[in-house]
């Protein structure tokens, strides 16, 4: 039990979602824990259901004159008993069968009673809150504050002829608190939800709720929770029988056959082993199975042992955003120009592809992407949440989280390709040539180290000085991104900054080595419309006054309008239009760019305004078209654009974009 | 990827199976020995023992004065017992029945008279000796040069406040009362008293084995100190007193020249197979209560040594009267059950070790004890038959026989087995499995439900305490006049041809009437290892570490 | 805070009230009257009467229950039925041998997860990882009283490498501690694993490398001070289990500690000893939860600065 309400099932974790139950069945079948322990378990129940057909001889019939016969492997063994014999020469098979029976009986109507106890404590709870609600709860919390098995020891210890209902009882009442924190917590997610709310007015009755609307959301996780506890139940039991406090002999349990084992168990170690490993394989199958099935059936339940970590989504995508790209196929084609542009180019971003390996799918996050930042210039990503502008970020210092890679392309940094580079060249790199900051602020800083200790910590990684000299280096760094008491700041935690006073952190942390290349992920997205202006321009400052190159990740096409020098538009995954920024805003060519200004009216371009939503959504991920991606969200819509993605053409100088409109394609149809 | 997954997935499957398999190999290959019936256990009849043990204490008493110096060498060593019962009492003397507390006593305390051999005559001990004056008087003459643990001397007061006390002849109640017959000392000079009994007390001197000589000052004003701290005269003196382990270090004053061993530590150990283990890894010294199940492993190896006797401890089916009126009623009911049980098989099968079939209701080693006839040998068609005599061929009522788990040896499978011969025969046992606590409730309750009882019943050695609990005075008696009138006779004639005579009739009649179901006389065994040499071990469960020695 | 620690002991006070009462009134309404348990089967009544007078439990059960009452603030857990030792001085003779026991048993088990946690963390889904799930998964399986035998079997009687009871130097805490961490590491591995899985996906893991820290910083330090804070709360809600689990294995290895002294006393009836030991436990698991929240707010500077 312990171990139970201990493992994490956390009520807050499990109250958020009724789990999605479509081909339960099939989804179970692919998981292999699920496979092998079920039938594992599948195996033990009929063996015990089967024992009377099974078992070689009755469990109970005794013969002295062959007792502590060796199981048949073991020299002297028959196989007339297979695993030997007791004391009392009692087939041990056979008492490990009909064992099975009353520790599995046991079990299971233990973790009856307590689901049923828990499911209708949870249910009357969650629906009365209230004083009810109040009293069940506390009552619960202090009876997980104790430990059980004291009690158990306590109260079994003196009832004389223990039968199999006392077990029952004393093993499955205590756990009810576990099912009714889940259940409880579940019906105050579901009861204002929509439907509920609808049932409600439409004047279901409360009963009439339960059955109809909550039931169906908590089955699985009391049905998870369920088989843990009867695997945790049957080590109780042997555990409790092992102390003397079981089911009074002769009756076999597993734990008695054990504890009745272990007086033999140093002239005749089998006796004890047997029921040892019996009791471990099953504890061990309904762990499996129950693992297998809370990762389908409620994988907000965190208590799997066996799953497969889920993978890490790139910051800003969603799943469905991933998984909308894995289908889409691509020209293989450059699509950003490598034109000449002024300065020179510190970075070259070619043929850029990242993808993500899923258990079944491989989404490609980003595909064929180019682009160039030059010396002292700042280059704007623009695109919506899950268009691959981040990762694309990400893979420059080689940062994309696992299993993500990159699959193709090549990023030049000054002459030298970071895909290829050693780990450790990379470190070397980061933060002295390369410089990052984040979206969110806050929880881009350690939150358990001050924000002093985090400057220290980097300055003495890259400078050769003393912890002091270190902290007079970082409160001058503050000092030059407009932090007025820099000392204050240094000893407070970043959950003590405001977001603007922690993003300013993260840039003067970034800027302390002056690096050539600065890259910005949406810098001010977190921030309110005031910070966002000051810390933007404190960050143009700074990077002007040391010829950084910046990066400027963003959804706020105003923002870039303002701060870039080209700009890159980004659409599920792909390059949409590149070019400078004025040509690109004054002239945008390809129509997703065109509603990204649409959607900002041109006076407050300055404002810094939030950018509008486009209508519709971004293509279903599971069915991308074959075609252009931003097709079903086109106004200018034409037939080609569902079957062909259009590659990349010059529009004006250094201006490209990638739209049937203005390609050669278009006008082949037209011929 | 697809492929690896496969491969982890055997992998996983391979783990499990060879874990499968391995654990139970392994433990098939730890070595076991061929399961054989043990006869070979050591009987310790004492005889040779007590011949020495008299010529050593002759020796000392000429030898030992009160001032002497200890041996040269002096005592060396620390020895640490195991045992399996509970330290349940206080040291607060005469306060408790506890056979524990009674063994562990045995090293602190001397008594006036000892019995190295339970069914012989006794021999001196704080007394040097003794004769009857008449039928309830006796003379002690008591040694002189004893001294107690804390300094004071040893004389005729000790015994007059020890013995009054004990016997329940003082004011204040005392819980070996029950042992005794009221007895008065009368003190005639310093070193001679006469204790004088209430009525006849044919048991006298078998009592005084048991009841410890403690002084009459700490009785008068150190009561409360010594419930802690004992002050006896015996061989060793009590150091620390923990709830599960008393430490006792070497008397050098002792009378009979000081112990060999320096330390003596007893502890409790609930569980056997944690005493065996200690004992193997060479953390114990000695071990007491070896279960049968053990009893091979000890005699299988060179370093251990195995002490069985006989015990003066009879273990049958007690009938609670009253429970089963067709049992009360009916001699012949009773001896079929008898005759149904395989009680050799219950011997050589389970108890095994030094324990022997009971051929009487007082076990082998009690002073006059005699085999009764016939020996009730299994016979499942003389019990059918004496179930048809009865009336009852179809086995009669159904009955509850109850064991306690963890209480007797092997107390679940013995009543298991036991259920299953009466099955043969027809009867219908049903057996109840409890603990101690729970099955004293059932026989004691009003609405106890238990027929038979499945308990023991031990002695010092003398058939009155032994006999006593088929008396009137405790739950197992069924109103037999003649049992109580013979009881009473074995406890109050003084004559030793009388009270042989009276004692053999008791056992007839008791073997003839069968109001309970006799079943064996308990083996006890004590393992030690091979470096502790002369520990005595006496069928009354008396251990006795004085004359004990280890080497290192 | 103060606040916070007054509800806290408040609520403390009353789970100690409540279990000890239930278990004052269990023992003594089950069956199992002490003063037989403490003479031969068949005693005579006045010899039982005379025992029950010694030990008190003559007296209306009420009466004793408000005795025992009156006792508990005074620190008089009240006597023994056995020997008479005050019970309260035998429980604080053995409590530090379960404390050292526990201690013993938590930092070599938060040791193993945090190693092993981190280990397979770092390679999720690789094969050290699977390694790990796979111990994970056997040890959660495996009732801990068994291998305690099979460990003394193998290490004690068979090869006497290892004492196989008492408490006597460090050699003797191998086994006791090894069963005890089998039981708990499963839950801490989990605990660490998922934790670090979840923290080295945060933001300032990534902002931290981005920085150029070193890998092993930013691990050890970064990920490890945030990934380690779940651990100490689960490490208080598992005292329980391990206060569970120290009376089998204190059962097992002969160790002197409060699990023995309460399994001996629910044995041989010894009600004002089972009390005693029950309440040691209930006190011990709800001070230790108490102080492990507030180490968790001296741990992490959110909860520390906002309580002030």
């Amino acid at each position: 039990m312990t171990d139970l309400a201990t493992a994490g099932i956390s009520p807050e974790a499990v109250a958020a979602s009724a789990p999605a139950r479509t081909h339960t069945l099939r989804q179970l079948l692919k998981r292999r824990t699920f496979v092998i322990g079920a039938a594992g378990l599948t195996i033990i129940v009929l063996i015990a259901l089967a024992a009377p057909f099974l078992a070689p001889h009755d469990p109970m019939t005794q013969d002295l004159g062959k007792g502590l016969a060796p199981p048949f492997w073991a020299k002297g063994g028959s196989l007339d008993h297979p695993l030997g014999t007791d004391t009392l020469g009692r087939d041990v098979a056979s008492r490990l069968m009909y064992g099975a029976r009353n520790s599995l009986v046991i079990a299971l109507f233990a973790v009856l009673i307590a689901s049923v106890l828990g499911l209708v404590a949870g249910l009357s709870a969650g629906f009365s809150r209230g004083w009810w609600d109040s009293l069940l709860m506390r009552f619960g919390d202090v009876q997980l504050a104790f430990p059980f098995i004291l009690l158990a020891i306590a109260i079994l210890g003196v009832i004389s002829d223990r039968s199999a209902v006392h077990l029952i009882l004393v093993l499955g009442i205590p756990t009810w608190i576990l099912y009714a924190r889940v259940v409880r917590s579940r019906v105050l997610a579901e009861r204002d939800k929509d439907y509920v709310l609808g049932a409600k007015s439409i004047g279901a009755s409360r009963m009439r709720q339960m059955w109809r609307y909550i039931l169906p959301s908590v089955w699985s996780a009391v049905l998870v929770i369920a088989m843990l506890d009867f695997g945790f139940v049957i080590l109780l039991e042997a555990t409790l029988s092992f102390l003397g406090f079981g089911l009074t002999p002769p009756t076999p349990s597993w734990g008695s056959i054990l504890a009745e084992g272990k007086r033999n168990m140093i002239i005749s170690p089998w006796l004890a082993v047997l029921p040892g490993l019996a009791i471990m394989l099953t504890v061990l199958a309904i762990n499996m199975t129950a693992d297998g099935a809370a990762d389908v059936l409620d994988p907000k339940l965190k208590i799997s042992v066996f799953r497969r970590t889920p993978l890490k989504k790139p910051a800003n995508a969603t799943w469905t955003d991933l998984e909308g790209r894995a289908a889409a196929s691509t020209r293989s084609q450059p699509v950003a120009t490598k034109d000449e542009m002024g300065p020179p180019t510190l970075l070259e971003v070619s043929d850029l592809s990242v993808e993500f390996p899923l258990p079944d799918k491989v989404v490609k996050a980003v595909r064929h992407v180019s682009f160039d930042v030059h010396r002292g210039r700042t280059l704007g990503i623009v695109g919506e949440s899950g268009s691959g502008k981040s990762v694309s970020a990400f893979s420059i210092i080689q940062l994309i989280e696992p299993p993500g890679r990159v699959t193709s392309g090549e990023v030049l940094f000054e002459g030298r390709d970071l895909t290829r580079i050693s780990n450790y060249d990379m470190a070397q790199l980061r933060g002295i040539k390369i410089g990052m900051i984040f979206q969110n602020p806050a929880s881009s800083l350690n939150p358990v180290l001050s924000i002093g200790s985090q400057m220290v910590e980097t300055i003495r990684l890259h400078l050769k000085v003393s912890p002091a000299e270190a902290r007079d280096i970082g409160s001058q760094a503050l000092l030059n991104v407009g932090i007025g008491n820099p000392q204050a700041i240094l000893s407070r935690y970043p959950f003590q900054l405001s977001g603007g006073m922690n993003q300013r952190v993260m840039i003067a942390m970034a800027m302390l080595t002056r690096p050539d290349l600065l890259i910005a992920d949406e810098p001010s997205s977190a921030l309110d419309v005031t910070t966002q202006a000051v810390v933007l321009e404190r960050l143009r400052e700074i990077t002007r006054e040391h010829q950084t190159s910046l990066i400027l990740i963003t959804h706020d096409i105003a923002l870039v309008a303002e701060f870039a020098d080209e700009i890159l538009v980004m659409y599920a995954g792909q390059v949409c239009e590149v070019g400078p920024v004025r040509s690109v805003i004054d002239d945008a060519r390809h129509p997703y760019t065109r509603a990204l200004l649409q959607s900002v009216p041109r006076a407050e371009i300055e404002s810094g305004k939030r950018l509008q939503a486009i209508p519709g959504e971004p293509p279903d991920p599971a069915e991308l078209p074959p075609g252009c991606p931003f097709a079903d969200r086109c106004v200018s819509v034409m037939g080609i654009c569902r079957q062909v993605n259009p590659s990349q053409v010059r529009v004006r100088p250094h201006h490209d974009v990638a739209c049937h409109l203005w390609s050669s394609d278009k006008d082949e149809e037209k011929v | 990827m697809k492929t690896k997954m496969k491969t982890n997935r055997w992998k996983l499957l391979a783990a499990f199976v060879i874990l499968t398999l391995v654990v139970p190999l392994a433990a098939a290959c730890v070595p076991t020995q061929e399961p054989e019936v043990i006869k070979e256990t050591v009987v310790v009849t004492e005889k040779e023992t007590v011949e020495v043990t008299k010529v050593v204490k002759e020796e000392v008493e000429v030898v030992v004065t009160p001032t002497a110096p200890p041996a040269p060498e002096g005592p060396s060593g620390s020895v640490r017992f195991l045992i399996a019962e509970n330290f349940w009492a206080d040291w607060d003397p005469y306060q408790h029945t506890a056979q524990s507390q009674g063994r562990i006593e045995g090293q602190i305390f001397d008594y006036l008279v000892d019995f190295p051999d339970t069914a012989a005559p006794p021999v001196p001990m704080l007394a040097t000796e003794w004769k009857p004056i008449d039928d309830r008087t006796w003379e002690f003459k008591l040694r002189e040069g004893v001294k107690f643990h804390d300094g004071s001397t040893f004389d005729a007061e000790d015994v007059k406040a020890s013995i009054e006390l004990a016997s329940g002849a003082t004011d204040k109640p005392s819980l070996t009362a029950g042992d005794w017959i009221k007895t008065t000392v009368e003190i005639v000079d310093s070193y001679t008293v006469r204790l004088v009994s209430e009525k006849p007390f044919a048991a006298l001197l078998a009592q005084l084995q048991d009841t410890i000589i403690v002084s009459a000052e700490d009785l008068a004003n150190n009561a409360e100190a010594i419930k802690s701290q004992p002050n006896g005269t015996g061989p060793f003196r009590l150091v620390e007193n923990e709830v599960d382990r008393k430490v006792m270090e070497a008397n050098l004053d002792y009378w009979q020249g000081p112990p060999q061993i320096k330390t003596l530590i007893w502890e409790f150990v609930q569980d056997p197979d944690t005493r065996l283990a200690a004992l193997m890894a060479g953390q114990a010294d000695a071990i007491d209560r070896v279960p049968p199940q053990h009893l091979r492993v000890i005699s299988g190896s060179e370093t251990l040594k195995l002490i069985s006797v006989t015990g003066i401890e009879s273990v049958n089916l007690f009938v609670k009267p009253g429970r089963l009126p067709l049992w009360d009623e009916n001699p012949a009911f009773r001896e079929a059950v008898v005759r149904s049980i395989d009680r050799e098989g219950l011997v050589t099968g389970l108890v095994q070790g030094a324990s022997a079939v009971a051929t009487s209701f007082l076990p082998t080693r009690t002073l006059y004890h005699k085999d009764g006839d016939p020996a009730y040998t299994k016979d499942i068609e003389a019990a059918k038959a004496l179930l048809a005599e009865a009336g009852v061929p179809d086995g009669g009522p159904e009955f509850e026989l109850w064991v306690a788990s963890g209480f007797l040896p092997r107390a679940d499978e013995v009543g298991a087995a036991i259920a299953a011969s009466m099955q043969e025969a027809g009867l219908k046992p049903k057996i109840v499995t409890t603990d101690l606590g729970a099955m004293i409730d059932d026989i004691f309750s009003e609405d106890g439900t238990g027929a038979m009882y499945h308990i023991s019943w031990s002695s010092n050695g003398d058939p009155t305490p032994h006999a006593r609990v088929y008396s009137a005075s405790f739950a197992w008696y069924f109103g037999d006049e003649e049992l109580q009138r013979l009881i009473d006779l074995v406890a109050t004639t003084i004559d030793p041809a009388a009270r042989e005579e009276a004692t053999h009739d008791l056992q007839d009649l008791l073997w003839k009437q069968l109001w309970h179901v006799p079943l064996y006389n308990s083996d006890f065994s004590i393992a030690h290892s091979a470096k502790l040499v002369g520990l005595e071990v006496r069928p009354n469960f008396k251990t006795l570490f004085y004359q004990a020695s280890i080497t290192e | 805070m103060l606040r916070y620690s007054l509800r806290r002991t408040a609520q403390m006070v009353v789970v100690v009230f409540g279990v000890v009462t239930l278990v004052f009134f269990i023992l003594r309404l089950a069956s199992g009257d002490p003063a037989r348990m403490m003479n031969p089967p068949g005693q005579q009544e006045e010899i039982i009467q005379l025992t029950r007078e010694k030990i008190g439990t003559d007296r209306p059960l009420m009466v004793q229950y408000w005795d025992y009452l009156l006792g508990l603030p005074q620190g008089d857990l009240g006597k023994s039925f056995h020997g008479g030792h005050p019970v309260l001085g035998e429980l604080l003779k053995v409590f530090p041998n379960t404390a050292m026991l526990a201690v013993a048993t938590i930092l070599f088990s938060s040791t193993v997860a945090i190693l092993l946690g981190i280990g397979a963390a770092l390679r999720a889904n690789g094969a050290f990882d699977r390694l790990v799930l796979v111990y994970v998964s056997v040890a959660l399986a495996t009732p801990s009283f068994w291998l305690a035998i099979v460990l003394v079997l193998i290490f004690s009687v068979h090869f006497d490498w290892l004492p196989a009871i008492d408490m006597e130097g460090p050699k003797s805490f191998v086994l006791p501690v090894l069963t005890l961490a089998v039981m708990l590491t499963p839950v801490l591995i989990r605990t660490v694993r998922q934790s670090f899985l979840e923290t080295l996906s945060d933001d300032h893991i990534r902002a931290a490398r981005a920085r150029g820290i070193p890998e092993h910083r930013v691990i050890l330090v970064h990920g490890l001070k945030v990934a380690a804070l779940p651990l100490v709360t689960l490490i208080g809600l598992q005292l329980g289990m391990i206060l569970a689990g120290s009376y089998v294995v204190e059962f097992i290895f002969n160790w002197p500690g409060i699990g023995k002294l309460t399994l001996d006393a629910v044995a041989g009836r010894d009600f004002p000893m089972v009390q005693g030991g029950v309440l040691v436990a209930a006190l011990a698991f709800v001070i230790v939860n108490f102080v492990v929240d507030l180490a968790y707010a001296a741990l992490d500077p959110r909860i520390r600065m906002s309580a002030k």
